[in-house]
């Protein structure tokens, strides 16, 4: 296994650019180059230099210290977001796949219903309530998420479910519990992996759209959509201030995506991934 | 099928019903009292209470909800608190700037990912192969309102060769299909990219049917047997994906609308909140809802008339 995902070349730039990500978070906690919300810790709009590798923005800050404290904003909303999904949608697919009949069927239009809002639509609604806030990214992003979950794991769960063993393992007295834990859950684990892995990257996407349109993580809070939304403004000044946020987050995504692929790949080249978002 | 699509037609029903319902209930709980947003803190109580019995306010939970799917249903909306002309007129006229923005960027994502698609099925693991699903990656990971930004910038800043001013249908045709081309070209490049990797694999998928190899046994050349027998078969799969794309279209132009300042939908909504403004918010988001459950229905009724055989 391992050295098959060693030989992926997709897997092994998709494993390298998360790695970064993750360095680059967990890093922005206990060191970045510059205070990222202190101004003028440079001259305002400098160009990449020894002292700021990344340039300064129209504030004075140091770019890569927010692009690092960004990172780690990233990283904890998508893994909320699809922590939301796996605790809450995982447990709904499972019993769905187990029940069947109308279980089944209602679990059916509830996802039917749910994606009939799209994250931002969600989103929307939530900051119309509670006000903007990073907490609404999560929870929209989460609420959307628990959908997804429900239905890859009903959908792997059923044909596992069809199979010998589970019918085998009830038969021989064990409790349904058991049986949805201990055979069907291990036997989805690759599809909820690679699902987690995708919708990992989605969350950053929906996450930078958020905080782009003002409704996400709030300043001085760095988040990269909001410094992409600050850049913009900044366009006719200084265009390049555009141009770091914007790959920090393509980078991040084309990782997280690479890397679900590649397990898929290593895993089980059989698995259809859903892609919504 | 009737029966098939019949029963369709009653989940679109319900899953309308259900959505607005969940909307309703939503902004229920929002705290604050839309009158006394509209007249402000300061206004006479009196003029409060007025305002509140005008608009229903003090009418039980239930009955407001059944009299605004009443007024769903008649299209008479009531009227925005911020601009104080009928929802009903504000929502069509946003809604003729969003509408066609979709459209046109579905159509320039299908008419890019289908050729693109089908290169890369007929070039299977050669150089071909890897560039299109190359791009495919790097369109699925660029955000779409960043794409936006950087199309303002290379068409706008340092001189504008394309003009992203929306003036109106009415003013000028072209002018403002011009101003909806730079936003459709950045929300089309993501559902491009995924797009282009569903039609190879539904294309790949129909490659190894039978029907494929007897109509190549037969001497059909490459092309026709591509054309003829794999396109046709595989447009099922992609028809559902671009049905489903629809909706993230819709949510996407949301974005999209704020990066270019196009007065749609979404502007609307964003609008909308920052002035809450409930009842446009809650109308434009139920139509949002209504739209995405009937694309659905329809790419069911298509899928239908597609593929007779019986469903589940």
């Amino acid at each position: 296994m391992l050295g098959r995902m060693v030989g992926h070349r997709s897997f092994m730039l998709g494993a390298v650019l998360v790695g970064i990500l993750i360095l680059a978070g967990v890093t922005s906690l206990v060191w970045t180059p510059y205070d990222a919300a202190r101004m003028n810790v440079g001259t305002p709009f400098s160009p990449p230099s020894l002292e700021h590798w990344l340039g300064t923005d129209q504030f004075g800050r140091d770019i890569l210290s927010r692009l690092m404290q960004g990172a780690m904003n990233s990283i904890t909303v998508g893994l909320v977001a699809v922590g939301i999904g796996l605790v809450f949608g995982v447990p709904l697919g499972l019993v769905a796949a187990a029940k069947g009949g109308w279980v089944d069927e209602g679990l059916s239009r509830f996802v039917d219903l749910t994606f009939a809002f799209p994250a931002i639509l969600t989103a929307v609604m939530i900051t119309a309530i509670l006000g903007p806030g990073a907490v609404n990214s999560i929870l929209a992003i989460g609420i959307f998420n628990i959908a997804v979950f429900a239905r890859v794991s009903r959908g792997a769960a059923t044909q596992v479910y069809g199979r010998e063993f589970p019918k085998a393992a009830l038969a021989l007295g064990r409790s349904r519990l058991d049986v949805a834990l201990r055979h069907v859950l291990p036997n989805i684990s690759s599809a909820l992996i690679v699902q987690a892995t995708i919708q990992f990257a989605i969350a950053i996407l929906a996450e930078a759209a958020l905080s782009y349109l003002g409704f996400g993580t709030q300043p001085p809070a760095p988040s990269w959509g909001k410094m992409l939304l600050d850049a913009q403004t900044m366009i006719w000044v200084d265009w390049t201030q555009a141009l770091a946020p914007g790959i920090a987050i393509a980078l991040a995504v084309l990782g997280l995506n690479l890397l679900g692929d590649g397990l898929r790949d290593v895993l089980d080249p059989r698995l259809r991934v859903m892609r919504v978002g | 099928m009737l029966s098939f699509l019949a029963r369709r037609f009653l989940t679109l029903l319900l899953t309308a019903l259900a959505a607005s319902l969940v909307i309703f209930l939503v902004l229920e709980i929002l705290p604050g009292d839309p009158a006394l947003v509209q007249l402000g803190v300061e206004a006479d109580p009196a003029a409060v209470e007025r305002l509140r019995e005008q608009l229903g306010l003090n009418q039980p939970a239930p009955l407001r909800y059944l009299a605004w799917l009443g007024q769903i249903v008649s299209f008479d909306l009531g009227e925005s608190y911020a601009y104080r002309i009928p929802v009903a007129g504000l929502i069509a006229e946003r809604f003729a700037v969003t509408l066609p923005l979709a459209l046109l960027s579905l159509g320039l994502s299908t008419a890019i990912a289908i050729p693109l698609g089908m290169f890369a099925a007929a070039r299977r693991n050669r150089v071909g192969d890897y560039g299109v699903m190359t791009f495919s990656q790097i369109g699925m990971a660029i955000p779409n309102f960043w794409i936006g930004i950087l199309l303002i910038i290379a068409f706008t800043v340092h001189r504008s060769w394309i003009s992203t001013n929306f003036v109106g249908w009415d003013q000028s045709f072209w002018g403002s299909l011009e101003a909806l081309l730079l936003p459709a070209v950045a929300l089309a490049t993501t559902e491009a990219a995924i797009l282009a990797r569903v039609v190879r694999s539904a294309v790949l998928e129909t490659m190894r049917e039978d029907y494929v190899r007897t109509a190549r046994a037969k001497g059909l050349s490459g092309r026709q047997v591509m054309f003829r027998h794999v396109l046709r078969n595989a447009l099922v799969p992609i028809a559902t994906i671009v049905g489903l794309q629809f909706a993230f279209t819709i949510a996407g132009s949301i974005v999209i609308e704020q990066v270019f300042t196009l007065p749609g939908l979404g502007r609307l909504l964003i609008q909308s909140i920052g002035g809450r403004d409930l009842i446009v918010i809650k109308n434009v988001v139920v139509l949002i809802a209504i739209m995405v459950v009937m694309v659905n229905f329809l790419v069911d009724a298509l899928y239908a008339a597609i593929d007779p055989r019986p469903k589940d």
